[in-house]
């Protein structure tokens, strides 16, 4: 079978597939993720909620919803929307992270379809969805103008895709690279490339290119004092946004 | 094949803590299983429990908030004042609700009825199921999810399994948690007396050379007695007929309220220090006497056991309310580390207060004046007399209203 996986990068892919077993401590190597999915998924409960007039108290919120996470790797933040309702599909281009996915997501006795896939190869079996989370995994495809498009097409008219990836700064290249994967080891070091960062300014480019609408990017930070994460107006280093397809 | 249930939260024992926890847990949301040994016919027996409770303005509030207190306050006694004094000597110690404000200082509760209003509340609430007459025989707690296995080969399988099985707890020993423990060798006899005199809403805290004796005021002219003796003279006094126990109670008790007289039965309990060094296990919480129990002197436990049942489900709600795993080791760490230091204060407290007084060599009577001197130090006093420290710092969670946004 031919895959038709342009956007994805190998490199990358290997490099995850390697600590991949490690996925659901909260203590190892994705601990930043764990970290950051409280204030994350409350920025995006917020936003459904808000955006389809769903009442926050209700136990299954995004029940009526369609979701794709791309870039799903352990199931992290698959799990939350599918315990919040949504009908999750988890795609990931490598093949162990969707097995521990899936096991995972058995263990928590959840529905979620994970399939290791690629977004474009969705868009070849003409899926579409509510909602897209495309949560740090623009700053590792090969391709980001052609991956966006892919996204644009995955959704139904009316829809909203969700983004989070890093700013490329001088404060970021302290920070993620230098901060969070050589000093403070939250990362393995060559988690990510510096070079492939996008600025914000790069991103609503690409984003409004494929013709998304109301693209709103907010900052996510952390706080060392608190250790946590939350939503601010300082984009310099993550950040994480909200746009939509056009209503027919 | 086994039977197999389902829920969110399951509960290991159904005492005046669990029932509590349920309660709230509910409240939140939460599908719960509550699973005790004893018949709930038992538990709610007017005889199973002898014990009363002393119960903080501020958690008087948090069970007011939940629905819980309406049809307690029925029998809720206001504490107005409390006296803390050395016997044969003049108090040390005063608090007078009304030089905090007009409201009590905290309530008096007799077991029994926390026990009838929980469990009422409890078969009422649909997310609520009560397994009564079923023992726990182990647990598992593999693949993200905690199972456990019952008697009757039932099993339960749930996020997180709360241990309020007090505290000599099965779970805690098979998830092997150490204790600290400590042997007071003493035995705390629990009666309910009646007195002559109204007791005018005054807690009276004495300290003996045994050991403290409270009398702590209930509805009427009753009053709950908490009585420490060494284990030996406990043993006695016990096995005197009605007549010579009296005898000897009012001897202590002295005549202040007029004649006084013990409400049979009498309670025994021998008291003993112990605090798990670790709140949690993989998939696992520990709550009340299950984690910390001390000596009774100032009938602050339970309301450390309540803090930690309030501050439990509140951390599980917001996890769930972001989808997230509820029983994930983050949240218990972070349990343990936010409630451990309280209780250490408390445990430290009553230690040093028992001791302080239970003995009579003259190095000791100079430490006790230091220390007498130190607990005068109202700010310390207050906060433990008073767990007023609990009443002030947090704002009171509704578990039927939570919401982070």
């Amino acid at each position: 079978m031919e895959m038709n996986n342009n956007t994805i990068d190998e490199n990358e892919i290997s490099n995850f597939s390697s600590i991949a077993d490690k996925w659901w401590d909260p203590y190892g190597p994705f601990k930043p993720l764990h970290n950051l999915n409280p204030a994350r998924i409350l920025y995006i409960k917020n936003k459904l909620t808000s955006y389809y007039n769903i009442d926050t108290k209700d136990p299954k919120p995004f029940k009526n919803l369609r979701i794709l996470d791309i870039g799903c790797g352990g199931g992290i933040l698959s799990e939350p929307m599918a315990r919040l309702g949504g009908k999750v599909v988890g795609v990931d281009p490598s093949e162990k992270n969707i097995k521990i996915a899936k096991t995972h997501s058995n263990q928590s006795k959840l529905k979620i379809d994970y399939i290791n896939s690629s977004a474009e190869q969705l868009v070849e079996w003409g899926e579409k969805f509510d909602v897209i989370l495309n949560m740090e995994v623009v700053e590792h495809v090969s391709n980001i103008e052609t991956f966006i498009s892919s996204c644009y097409s995955l959704i139904k008219p009316g829809g909203i895709m969700f983004i989070a990836t890093l700013n490329r700064t001088i404060k970021s290249y302290f920070f993620a690279i230098i901060g969070a994967e050589y000093i403070l080891r939250w990362l393995p070091k060559g988690t990510h490339d510096w070079n492939k960062f996008v600025k914000p300014s790069e991103l609503r480019n690409y984003c409004s290119n494929s013709g998304f609408i109301n693209i709103d990017f907010r900052g996510i930070t952390y706080n060392p004092i608190k250790d946590n994460w939350s939503i601010t107006s300082d984009l310099s280093v993550n950040y994480i946004g909200n746009l939509n397809k056009r209503k027919l | 094949m086994a039977d197999k249930l389902y829920a969110d939260i399951s509960i290991i024992g159904a005492g005046l803590v669990g029932s509590i926890c349920a309660n709230f847990a509910a409240d939140a949301g939460f599908n719960v299983i509550i699973i005790d040994k004893a018949s709930h016919k038992d538990l709610i027996k007017n005889d199973f429990d002898g014990r009363a409770s002393a119960i903080s303005f501020g958690n008087k509030r948090l069970l007011e908030v939940n629905n819980l207190w309406d049809e307690i306050s029925n029998y809720a006694q206001p504490i107005l004042e409390i006296r803390v004094s050395e016997e044969g000597s003049n108090s040390f110690l005063h608090f007078d609700h009304l030089d905090v404000g007009s409201d009590p200082l905290g309530y008096m509760v007799e077991n029994r009825y926390l026990r009838k209003v929980f469990f009422e509340k409890i078969l009422k609430k649909k997310n609520i199921k009560l397994l009564d007459e079923n023992e726990i025989i182990d647990f598992a707690t593999e693949n993200s999810r905690g199972e456990c296995f019952l008697s009757n080969s039932k099993i339960i399988e749930s996020e997180i399994i709360i241990a309020a099985d007090g505290v000599n707890s099965k779970i805690r020993k098979k998830s092997y948690i150490d204790v600290f423990e400590k042997d007071y060798r003493q035995t705390a006899i629990v009666t309910t007396v009646e007195h002559e005199k109204p007791h005018n809403g005054i807690a009276h805290e004495r300290f003996r050379e045994p050991g403290p004796f409270a009398i702590l005021p209930l509805q009427g002219n009753f009053s709950s007695l908490v009585w420490v003796e060494s284990n030996a003279t406990a043993d006695r006094l016990l096995k005197l007929n009605s007549k010579k126990f009296n005898f000897e109670l009012e001897k202590r008790f002295g005549n202040f309220l007029g004649n006084v007289k013990s409400v049979p039965p009498n309670w025994k309990y021998r008291l003993k220090l112990s605090h798990a060094k670790q709140y949690y296990q993989k998939r696992v919480a520990l709550i009340g006497d299950a984690a910390h129990a001390t000596h009774p002197l100032a009938g602050q436990n339970f309301n450390a056991s309540i803090q930690d049942i309030s501050l439990l489900v509140y951390m599980l709600k917001k996890k769930s309310i972001l989808g997230l795993d509820i029983g994930s080791i983050d949240t218990l760490k972070k349990y343990d580390r936010l409630r451990r230091p309280s209780n250490d204060r408390l445990i430290a407290m009553t230690t040093f207060l028992n001791s302080l007084f239970s003995t009579n060599n003259p190095l000791n009577k100079f430490s006790r004046k230091t220390g007498i001197a130190l607990v005068q130090n109202s700010r310390i006093a207050k906060n433990f007399f008073m767990n007023y420290a609990g009443n002030k710092e947090t704002k009171i969670p509704n578990f039927s209203d939570i919401n982070i946004f």
